[in-house]
């Protein structure tokens, strides 16, 4: 299970930021 | 359900209604203004021709970001936990893979046809295209069938009008005000508004994700989903929850949502070059990404507030046994409503309720032109006038609309309204998928295949929970869909070996 934390973590915020930036550049 | 009668009170407030009311009267006046200038222009499409990048994207992801989108993720993220971001991720790898190899959407943009139907006559003939638009318009129907229920129900939540009396009323409030935004013409393309929609859901989504972890905190998040769903919280192949074959599953639908699905296709055949769409697909995973990711997440929060307050406890997580799917939909406004500041919760509202107006504007155009111009106009010999076909598309729309309300208050959703969506555009999508794989890949591919493997896709109303009861059967909707889909393929394959065309339809160019 603690993999899957990680991952999930990892992937969430990574994502959250992406967005993000990209919400910024594209405003 | 009643909350206020156990006191549960929203901080929803009028200074959120004066905002609600301002920017829906705003965002129509934008469109009203802007279309007194663009009336002469009417062959351009949204994401099309030449439209600048950073508006092209805005608009790409602002069409993506619908309100029923955000509440049947926040409702899988409530029931599924962490587990539930697979969903994102596996529509983001496809939508990138689309991208980087063309894949079903580059042939369709080459044959220069905008609707499915119209690949159907082109590759199959005039009969498939009959079908074939009769499958897809009562499949995409049934498919928005809960779009009013479900943005009620996000009404009810965040303004704390939760009574039953107040869903009907709300329900009819809705259709009354999509059936006149769609009277105005509809904002469904007008890149201005838009964009503006984009700059406020972006905003008020991150911010509330932000918001949502500070007043939760991360680690209490983790460990209280840890603790009431264990390894099935996180684990997507976990049997207890997902599974793999839900995994499976959840790669057609993220292939059926960018490459399939009418909308998607629409946006891809109007693109000006082959570069430019397989561009808009490499783009728009970031969208397919985080339309289902952030609202999974609010979905989670909205599951650790509730496990964190007795009241909420009995009534959205009650003791050994699963929460009403009606009661799991309202889950996540319910908690914005306490968790978001008066103001805040009034632009988060009125973004989501402009975007729900939007969406559902553009499935009702989309459905009633299906209907109008794939199902009866070919019926005629001649065709119909520009003024039947007018005539057509306003009486099925306001059908569609009655059908909706009706459907929204008597059916009994009994399953998560994802994988409800996901059954009822299986009636359709099974098919279409083994039609365009086949139809674009495979010379052999014949007509009596066409026929055998739209039909099969009638077998995946056998998901649908209403039917299982009536059977007295209990299968995984993931199943079901899976199953349906092999039976497709199969009988495309059979249907053309044993009975090849003799002929190509004569407008159809290898």
């Amino acid at each position: 299970m603690n993999f899957w934390i990680y991952f999930w973590t990892v992937f969430f915020f990574a994502s959250l930021a992406v967005f993000a930036g990209v919400a910024i550049v594209v405003s | 359900m009643d909350l206020s009668a156990v006191g549960i009170q929203s901080s929803f407030r009028i200074l959120d209604w004066g905002i609600v009311a301002v920017y829906l009267i705003g965002i129509v006046a934008v469109g009203v203004y802007i279309k007194r200038y663009i009336s002469n222009v009417t062959d351009f499409i949204v994401a099309g021709r030449g439209l600048k990048i950073f508006l092209g994207i805005a608009t790409m992801i602002g069409t993506e970001l619908g309100l029923v989108t955000v509440m049947y993720s926040a409702q899988k993220g409530f029931t599924g936990g962490f587990a539930a971001f697979h969903i994102a991720l596996a529509s983001a790898i496809t939508a990138l893979v689309v991208g980087l190899t063309g894949f079903i959407v580059v042939p369709l943009r080459k044959m220069k046809v905008m609707t499915i139907p119209e690949f159907y006559e082109r590759r199959f003939g005039h009969g498939v295209r009959i079908l074939g638009g009769t499958i897809l318009a009562l499949s995409g129907i049934l498919n928005m069938g809960m779009f009013l229920k479900a943005g009620s129900i996000f009404v009810m939540g965040i303004t704390g009008m939760t009574e039953d009396i107040h869903l009907k009323i709300i329900m009819t409030a809705l259709l009354v005000m999509v059936l006149l935004y769609t009277a105005l013409g509809g904002m469904v393309s007008v890149v201005v508004s838009d964009y503006i929609q984009f700059v406020l859901l972006s905003v008020s989504l991150v911010a509330t994700c932000v918001l949502s972890i500070k007043s939760l905190g991360w680690h209490n998040i983790i460990e209280t989903v840890s603790a009431l769903k264990g390894q099935a919280g996180f684990d997507p192949f976990d049997a207890e929850g997902f599974g793999a074959s839900y995994v499976i599953w959840m790669f057609f639908l993220g292939l059926v949502s960018c490459a399939v699905w009418q909308t998607a296709v629409i946006r891809a055949c109007s693109m000006e070059s082959v570069r430019s769409v397989k561009r808009l697909y490499v783009w728009s995973s970031v969208g397919f990404l985080i339309r289902n990711l952030l609202p999974f997440f609010l979905g989670i929060s909205a599951f650790v507030y509730m496990a964190d307050d007795p009241s909420l406890k009995s009534i959205f997580l009650p003791e050994g046994a699963d929460a009403d799917p009606q009661v799991t939909l309202m889950a996540m406004p319910v908690f914005l409503s306490r968790l978001l500041p008066a103001g805040l919760l009034g632009i988060v509202a009125a973004g989501m309720l402009a975007a729900f107006m939007s969406t559902h504007d553009s499935y009702l155009l989309c459905w009633s032109s299906v209907l109008t111009q794939d199902v009866v106009a070919p019926c005629f010999k001649n065709g119909l006038s520009s003024k039947a076909r007018l005539l057509l598309t306003r009486v099925f729309i306001v059908t569609i609309g009655i059908f909706i309300l009706v459907w929204g208050l008597w059916y009994d959703l009994g399953q998560d309204l994802w994988d409800y969506m996901a059954i009822s555009g299986a009636i359709y999508f099974t098919g279409a998928i083994a039609l365009l794989i086949f139809g674009l890949y495979w010379k052999r591919a014949s007509k009596v295949g066409a026929y055998l493997s739209l039909t099969s896709g009638f077998g995946a109303v056998v998901g649908l929970k209403p039917v299982q009861t009536a059977l007295g059967i209990e299968v995984s909707s993931a199943i079901v869909g899976l199953v349906v889909i092999a039976l497709a393929v199969a009988l495309m394959v059979a249907g053309s070996l044993l009975y090849p065309d003799r002929n190509k339809p004569s407008d159809y160019k290898e």
